[in-house]
């Protein structure tokens, strides 16, 4: 499934978002989206489906546990969005930190370095907290996201060493990156959806194979460059933690292997996330394989089992 | 360094590096279209011929390369 990576709504609502967000305790707006908003989308989309599905399917719950979850995954999703529009507003979070030490250690270190986000949680509203002040950070963004959610960014992002790499059909930003790393920068990209090139590996998660893109594991270990899984995830209405956990590989092995063991380290901490948030799952798309499992050429992983 | 041994190093990381079955790499061989060349192999190329020629190929440069012997062209102007 290809990134789409964009914002509901136009420029003026998210203005107006925006606006009513300085003044107002997002928690009203929590309790209107969750009244007013999910009830409806859940109806419209099929979004409803797909989460059912993953927490049936993948979790083991029962019918009505599953799908009481279903509805508490999207009003946990509104709350994302209005979090970062509230981010944008100017309103502060409170943030716990796990794992900060690896960080800082790689901070120190002249080489890049690569930090993994995923779309669970809330990346955005604190995944840009873990900047070197002497280090660049590059950020992929999706280069079609609305224009009012890019001067949110550019507006936090002025006067500070954070760069925005902006997504291309062209794959121009994977030679941006790479200069990135090359020049000693932290660079951070998503490693869940397939954007542009077509090639995965594919790795056993939550008890079935999913596709996973090849691309930030073949610029990790082009390098042979140290990378985090950095996730951020909702703990309360104004409290998030980050989770930063390196994800270890074996820079002398083979490139192949390289590249299967930073995606199985990367895939063990999304499923340690994912175990202790089931509901903020936020991928609305069909994730794993529907069909047997069949290796991909030169990219699939040994050892999995063919049935659900 | 000769045409020779150019073409030697990028059969070679060809073969190792991007998993090139050996019977689809002749000169008149299109990047894209007979070895599945796509843009995420572009970048390790980048990183590739870097470590073995010794320059960092520009992105814009390789628009027009479109066949392998017009890759061990590119190169070839490059070292010499």
């Amino acid at each position: 499934m290809e990134w789409a990576g964009t914002t509901f709504g136009n420029r003026w609502m998210h203005k107006g978002l925006i606006c009513m967000l300085r003044w107002a305790d997002v928690r009203l707006f929590y309790a209107f989206t969750a009244v007013f908003i999910v009830p409806v989308c859940l109806v419209l989309n099929e979004s409803r489906s797909i989460i059912y599905r993953y927490f049936r399917q993948r979790h083991g719950y029962g019918v009505w546990r599953a799908a009481w979850k279903t509805y508490v995954n999207h009003c946990l999703f509104s709350q994302v969005v209005i979090d970062r529009f509230a981010m944008f507003a100017g309103k502060k979070f409170h943030v716990e930190m796990e794992g900060y030490d690896h960080f800082l250690q790689l901070a120190k270190q002249e080489a890049g370095f690569i930090q993994l986000s995923s779309h669970i949680g809330n990346y955005e509203i604190a995944g840009y907290t873990l900047v070197a002040q002497h280090k660049p950070f590059n950020a992929l963004v999706y280069y079609g996201e609305k224009q009012s959610v890019m001067e949110g960014r550019e507006q936090m992002f002025a006067g500070t060493n954070i760069k925005m790499i902006p997504v291309s059909h062209d794959m121009s930003h994977l030679f941006m990156i790479d200069n990135a790393l090359e020049n000693g920068e932290t660079v951070s990209l998503p490693a869940d959806r397939i954007f542009g090139s077509q090639k995965f590996i594919t790795v056993p998660f939550l008890g079935k194979p999913a596709d996973f893109p090849l691309g930030p594991f073949s610029v990790a270990t082009m390098r042979g460059l140290d990378t985090l899984a950095v996730n951020v995830m909702k703990t309360s209405s104004k409290s998030y933690k980050i989770y930063v956990t390196p994800l270890p590989y074996s820079k002398d092995a083979p490139r192949k292997q390289q590249m299967e063991e930073l995606a199985s380290a990367y895939v063990k901490e999304l499923e340690r996330m994912v175990k202790l948030y089931p509901e903020q799952w936020y991928n609305f798309f069909e994730f794993w394989k529907s069909q047997p499992f069949t290796p991909p050429h030169g990219r699939g992983v040994a050892g999995v089992d063919e049935n659900d | 360094m000769t045409r020779t041994e150019i073409e030697e190093r990028v059969k070679a990381f060809l073969i190792d590096d991007l998993e090139i079955e050996e019977e689809n790499i002749f000169p008149e061989s299109r990047l894209k279209e007979d070895m599945g060349i796509d843009s995420l192999d572009y970048v390790d190329i980048v990183v590739i011929v870097e470590q073995n020629f010794g320059f960092k190929i520009k992105p814009q440069e390789m628009t027009n390369v479109k066949t392998l012997s017009q890759f061990y062209d590119y190169i070839e102007s490059k070292v010499s």
